[in-house]
């Protein structure tokens, strides 16, 4: 019997419980990553306009996420009541004369609701409790009586800084880089670096050696050009032996015509020859139209020859009698016909 | 309305088996053997291909718009509330819905279900009841290792292309899932695991003499088969995002 027909049962058995294993362990890291198991105290808060609150938003203490804003409503008062989770871990932020301030950026970057930690230790206020918002009368009021403890309020300019801080970081990180590109550009250019730039530049040294040696070669031949010239300006030198008197160019000019009798009999020749091929041609062209009358003929007997071979074809008592002629392979075969 | 009727006969005939499991159980085991386990390599390689294309692509991708923390929300949308759920009851339709077809299609030429009734055994409920569980339960359960290899088996596949520390990924990832959608893909598994085992038993009833009939009636219940999942699948995505 096969392995898994045998233990069939086993190997469901470790599907299933395996299968069922991995989605609770699924179920359960989303539901401690989305605290779907722990307490969330809930809130209230009022405010005047529900201008820049928005269900989900977070709500912030010392710049941590302690809680979100679970609902927004219109009271029949005509104020907006905020609802508010805090999480159990940081419950103990919210003490008697807390209050809730709506935060946006100065510059757009966002924003936020903010707990304020009133100033006396005290146990958390009870579930349901009202934190008023810093805005409201009972708000301005615990301010005023300085039972909020406020965090120091940012200079704009010094919160201007800090949003600079990170552009300038910024700009000496490129700064960086740019004299990490230089160095880089410097390596290859000094013949200490790899890579497509070094391998160019070292083609381009290459390039240069050969260039030189080229030079070099420039400089031999018109070393070999300034010795010719100055052989030709030397009296005894070839060319004056060449134009000179007694040279051989002149001896040439000055040959008491042989030179040209020589060519004269030359030409007389070339004449000759070409009366002979006006002869020759002058015969053709007047065998011409008897060698046309012999093509015609020719052709016509071609022609004859045609017919009669197709008579004799078309001849229903000898139609197939001249056998096929079979190609007989010869049996001879050279050394180089023969494959090794 | 034949076929609705058959399915409710279906749901009728469950109970009773829970009540008398051990006439079953070893139907059941082997169902789940066939269609689960046996399907799990395929399965698993298609997730992982499917998981680690996604994140190859996003992280390539991505960023560039200034959106990397979008590929986790990808991953869920396409993995484990779209595809996985659909892909897998494709494959398990195409290996199991078509054997089931055939197997009961050759117990009806043969008389085995003839002989089941007059021995007094209904076969719906020793013969459709087992693999109608089986099917289902393994449904749910390959789509819950579809979702595993998956999410978690891209990042291995992500890390040959592009090295992202595991604790990163996890917490992603696991903020970008909502209960609702564990919830939608298991409910979509389950649906589409009753649906392949009732076409497929259903479409195997239908043969009646020839074994001609076998792969007729096969061919129609992939037909019929594919197109309810589909439409469930549609209507399933509808009412989620109702």
């Amino acid at each position: 019997m096969k392995f898994k027909i045998r233990f069939a049962r086993q190997i469901v058995g470790v599907f299933v419980i395996l299968g069922f294993g991995l989605l609770l362990m699924i179920i359960v890291m989303i539901g401690s990553n989305q605290r779907w198991f722990a307490r969330n105290y809930e809130y209230v808060s009022e405010f005047q306009s529900a201008s820049g609150i928005s269900q989900g938003m977070s709500i912030t203490f010392r710049g941590f996420q302690i809680g979100t804003v679970t609902s927004i409503e219109l009271t029949e008062h005509n104020v907006v009541a905020v609802r508010f989770n805090i999480f159990d871990t940081y419950i103990d932020k919210v003490t008697e004369n807390s209050v809730m301030q709506l935060v946006s950026h100065p510059l757009g970057f966002g924003g936020g609701m903010v707990l304020h930690q009133g100033r006396r230790r005290t146990d958390p206020l009870p579930e349901g409790s009202l934190i008023p918002s810093i805005n409201s009368g009972l708000g301005r009021s615990l301010v005023a009586q300085d039972l909020v403890a406020l965090p120091e309020e940012p200079d704009q300019i010094e919160e201007l800084l800090s949003l600079l801080d990170p552009i300038l970081r910024n700009i000496d990180a490129v700064t960086q880089e740019a004299e990490q590109l230089l160095a880089e550009v410097n390596a290859v250019l000094a013949g200490s670096s790899q890579g497509p730039l070094a391998e160019t530049v070292a083609a381009v040294n290459a390039v240069l050696l050969e260039l030189e040696v080229a030079v070099a070669d420039i400089g031999k031949i018109a070393g070999n050009i300034e010795a010719t010239t100055a052989e030709m300006r030397d009296p005894t030198g070839l060319v004056p032996r060449l134009l000179g008197a007694e040279g051989s160019i002149a001896r040439i000019l000055d040959d008491d015509e042989e030179l040209y009798r020589e060519i004269e009999k030359i030409l007389a020749s070339v004449q000759a020859a070409l009366e002979d091929v006006q002869q020759m041609t002058e015969y053709l062209v007047s065998t011409t139209p008897q060698i046309s009358g012999i093509l015609e003929e020719s052709r016509q007997a071609i022609d004859t020859g045609q017919e009669v071979l197709m008579g004799v074809r078309n001849n229903p008592l000898i139609r197939g009698g001249v056998p096929e002629r079979l190609e007989q392979p010869t049996t001879f075969q050279g050394f180089r016909d023969e494959e090794f | 309305m034949y076929a609705v009727g058959y399915f409710f006969e279906i749901l009728r005939e469950i109970p009773g088996f829970f009540l008398r499991r051990r006439s079953g159980l070893r139907v059941l085991t082997m169902q789940m053997l066939f269609t689960g386990f046996e399907a799990l390599p395929v399965i698993a390689v298609i997730a992982l291909g499917l998981g680690g294309i996604i994140v190859i692509q996003g992280l390539s991708l991505l960023p560039q718009f200034g959106q990397g923390q979008l590929i986790y929300t990808i991953l869920v949308i396409v993995i484990t509330r779209e595809l996985g759920p659909i892909l897998a009851a494709f494959i398990v339709f195409a290996r199991s819905g078509t054997a089931i077809t055939t197997e009961i299609g050759n117990m009806v030429i043969n008389r085995e279900i003839e002989a089941f009734i007059a021995t007094g055994i209904n076969p719906i409920s020793y013969l459709v009841v087992p693999r109608f569980l089986g099917v289902t339960l393994s449904m749910m359960l390959l789509n819950v290792y579809f979702n595993v290899f998956g999410l978690l088996g891209s990042f291995f596949i992500a890390q040959l292309f592009q090295p992202l520390p595991f604790s990163q990924y996890a917490a992603g990832l696991f903020e970008a899932i909502s209960g609702a959608d564990v919830a939608s893909t298991m409910l979509k598994s389950m649906i589409f695991g009753a649906l392949i085992a009732t076409v497929s038993t259903f479409y195997g009833f239908r043969v009646e003499r020839a074994s001609t009939e076998i792969p007729q009636n096969t061919i129609r219940s992939i037909g019929v088969g594919f197109t309810l999942l589909i439409v469930a699948n549609g209507v399933l995505t509808l009412v989620y995002y109702l």
